[in-house]
């Protein structure tokens, strides 16, 4: 029994070995989206795969793109560094012509490394690490600014609309939030009555932050910026209030998501969060948002409108090229020049950056997240 | 006879066929399926073979992956420069924690080594010279003379060479006099003292032993992925290890590439599952862990206990056997 039941068990191991490998000539123009569809940042994921999904419908709809049908492949990344390698070589092997997506920032540059090898775009649309670009790969560029666009900017608001002096900086120490914060703290440093009076890490998936937070009501912050993701900002939002911390509570564009809210409950009140702009407060992506809405029933996640730009700028370079050849593709996203996204006109640089990013503050008033004066 | 070998021969014919007939994606999985047998079969030598409870696996993989990527990108040594290196940091690691914790009975040194596997996650992202959270990157591909190792067949290829070596040193292992030892202290570690044996050296040389796999696998591991950052290293990792030799059987070889095959293979397999994709995953586990309590391939040392304990519990239930059971445990 146990020796049939050995043979078995090998039997249905070599079932997936047998699935079926990549397209042929003729077939669908793919696209591969990277997304975290499993794990805590599984609803950013779903989010971005649905505007994915958009992009392509609406570029079918229009008869497709070189006579042929665009289709997304979307698969788990996990935000995992070891599963984004996987998903990266599963995409490659669907025969996908470009990369559009990831949202973790240690998923996707690992993944990356695979996508320069294999001579394959990568479009990040979410992943603001400075570090994705500054690897030098020409095949890889990104639709949001980088965090240490994003630092200097938080920097300022604090300083001078703020007129903060005493600034306390919390992170996550993972890849994202650490570059925003060391960003932001290097902005701060050396200018003339401006201090960083604490500098230091919570760890992710805790629930209690009391003990940071203590300290950080013993030095008595202007303001309190927390760079790391919603799941744990909304929770220290609201212990920082009930802690009766002085100052004023600011996080980064991680935390500008509802979810935060309904965490942090009234304690999220008068909140700032430095982000770019939601979708709902761009005007050029106002088409883009009545239609998400339409085909999901639901509103945009705050990377949806990237990932449909990201999306819309590989299918671009596919017409302007004429070509669904891989390498062609990096050619002509490379020459992108004031492509006019939903996210406002899009160029990159020599490294693969967006130039010209727009960083704006909301301030959460009634739950909801309201612009703060845009500079 | 078929049927003992079947499997087997089945095994070997799907490792050759892969990396030629294989497209890159599944010979991206295969490879990682060769990691973790690499780390199952370690930790096999400490829980299957020593019957040490180790929670913290994962930092001897860490530790392994940190000195081959910062030997690389800092120093700009070869890969294969790196191997005796990583392989005497993670001895001495498993030296200066075994040495004291060794001592501890097994729940204790489950907690032990619990706390050593944050210590050294925690480390990493925190101090300067490994990244922080970063992690490294930019880690060379390894290079035999003019020849670099870049495509996933020579990184499966590379894989296989090591997971043989460490099949053939787990099998001798087991049958040579250490394994002997290890067995005896396993089942009984106060008979085991008074027949001549030191526990304390043993559990170390096992203790030791695993690390040093645990730290080829990471230096694999870090040429294979490129970048690596603290994340790849978490208690989970550990867990999943864990999970490779129990869902396999301890201390069976077979039983542990089973195990690295199911854990890695399953998830892929489940993929059209989307957003319950590892909701699925664990309820496979479980299913599996249910029909099969004692692993997939158990070790045939393992079933002949079974059997002579059922057939003493028969005994002394028949009020027969009352002698047998001196021994409290």
């Amino acid at each position: 029994m146990r020796r049939v039941l050995g043979v078995l068990v090998t039997l249905m191991l070599l079932v997936p070995l047998t699935a079926p490998g990549a397209g042929a000539q003729g077939a669908p123009i793919r696209i591969g989206v990277p997304v975290p569809l499993s794990g805590g940042n599984a609803k950013m994921g779903d989010d971005i795969a649905k505007a994915a999904t958009l992009a392509a419908e609406e570029a079918n709809a229009k008869g497709g793109l070189l006579g042929r049908k665009v289709e997304i492949m979307s698969f788990d990344d996990a935000c995992d560094a070891q599963q984004s390698v996987t998903a990266a070589h599963k995409l490659l092997d669907a025969g996908v012509v470009a990369v559009a997506g990831g949202y973790c920032s240690s998923a996707a540059i690992p993944a990356s490394a695979v996508y320069h090898d294999a001579g394959v775009a990568f479009v990040a649309d979410a992943s603001s690490n400075p570090k994705l670009t500054d690897q030098g790969f020409e095949n890889v560029f990104r639709v949001i600014g980088r965090d240490d666009q994003q630092g200097p900017y938080a920097a300022g608001f604090m300083m001078k609309t703020l007129k903060a002096k005493r600034i306390a900086i919390i992170h996550d120490n993972t890849l994202y939030a650490k570059g925003l914060a060391d960003a932001t703290n290097a902005a701060l440093t050396g200018r003339a009555g401006v201090q960083v009076v604490f500098f230091d890490a919570v760890t992710p998936g805790e629930k209690d932050f009391s003990a940071v937070l203590t300290k950080v009501k013993s030095l008595k912050p202007d303001v309190t910026y927390y760079t790391g993701y919603y799941p744990e900002g909304g929770l220290i939002a609201k212990q920082f209030k009930d802690l009766g911390v002085s100052g004023k509570f600011m996080a980064g564009d991680a935390n500008n998501d509802p979810t935060f809210v309904s965490e942090a409950g009234n304690a999220s009140e008068g909140v700032f969060v430095t982000s770019t702009p939601l979708p709902q407060d761009q005007a050029t992506a106002k088409a883009f948002i009545d239609r998400y809405k339409k085909r999901w029933n639901q509103d945009p996640g705050p990377y949806s409108a990237l990932e449909y730009d990201a999306v819309n700028v590989v299918l671009n370079a596919i017409k302007q090229s004429g070509s669904a050849d891989r390498a062609a593709i990096v050619k002509a996203i490379a020459a992108t020049k004031m492509y006019r996204g939903a996210t406002g006109a899009i160029s990159f640089d020599k490294k693969g950056d967006r130039t010209s990013v727009l960083y704006i503050t909301y301030i959460i008033k009634d739950g909801k997240f309201v612009p703060y004066g845009v500079s | 006879m078929l049927y003992r070998f079947a499997p087997a021969a089945a095994a070997v014919l799907v490792a050759i066929v892969l990396p030629i007939a294989g497209t890159p994606y599944l010979i991206d999985v295969g490879t990682l399926v060769l990691v973790y047998v690499i780390l199952g079969l370690g930790l096999n030598v400490v829980v299957g073979y020593a019957g040490l409870l180790d929670l913290g696996y994962a930092a001897f993989f860490a530790i392994g992956a940190y000195t081959t990527a910062l030997l690389m990108v800092d120093y700009h040594w070869p890969f294969w420069v790196t191997l005796p290196v990583a392989a005497l940091l993670t001895a001495l690691s498993g030296i200066i924690i075994g040495t004291p914790t060794l001592r501890l009975r097994s729940d204790y040194l489950a907690i032990v080594t619990l706390g050593f596997g944050e210590i050294v996650r925690i480390a990493a992202t925190n101090l300067t010279f490994t990244g922080g959270p970063e992690g490294v990157y930019g880690i060379p591909h390894p290079r035999i003379g003019m020849f670099v190792l870049r495509s996933p067949q020579a990184m499966y290829v590379l894989a296989m060479a090591f997971a043989l070596l460490v099949l053939v040193g787990s099998y001798n292992l087991a049958r040579s006099r250490l394994g002997r030892a290890w067995l005896a202290i396993r089942e009984d570690e106060a008979a085991a003292q008074a027949a001549g044996i030191y526990p304390v050296y043993f559990k170390l040389m096992a203790y030791v032993l695993g690390a040093v796999f645990a730290g080829a696998a990471g230096s694999f591991f870090a040429v294979k992925l490129t970048a690596i950052n603290p994340s790849s290293f978490t208690f989970i990792q550990s867990v999943t290890i864990l999970m490779v030799i129990i869902l396999g059987g301890m201390g069976s070889l077979p039983g542990v590439i089973l195990g690295a095959a199911v854990i890695v293979m399953l998830p892929e397999a489940l993929r059209a599952f989307d957003q319950v994709r590892m909701f699925a995953f664990g309820i496979g586990l479980i299913a599996l862990m249910l029909i099969r309590p004692q692993g997939l391939w158990p070790s045939r040392i393992g079933q002949i206990e079974r059997r002579v304990v059922a057939a003493s519990a028969a005994s002394i239930a028949a009020g027969t056997g009352a002698d047998t059971v001196a021994s409290t445990e």
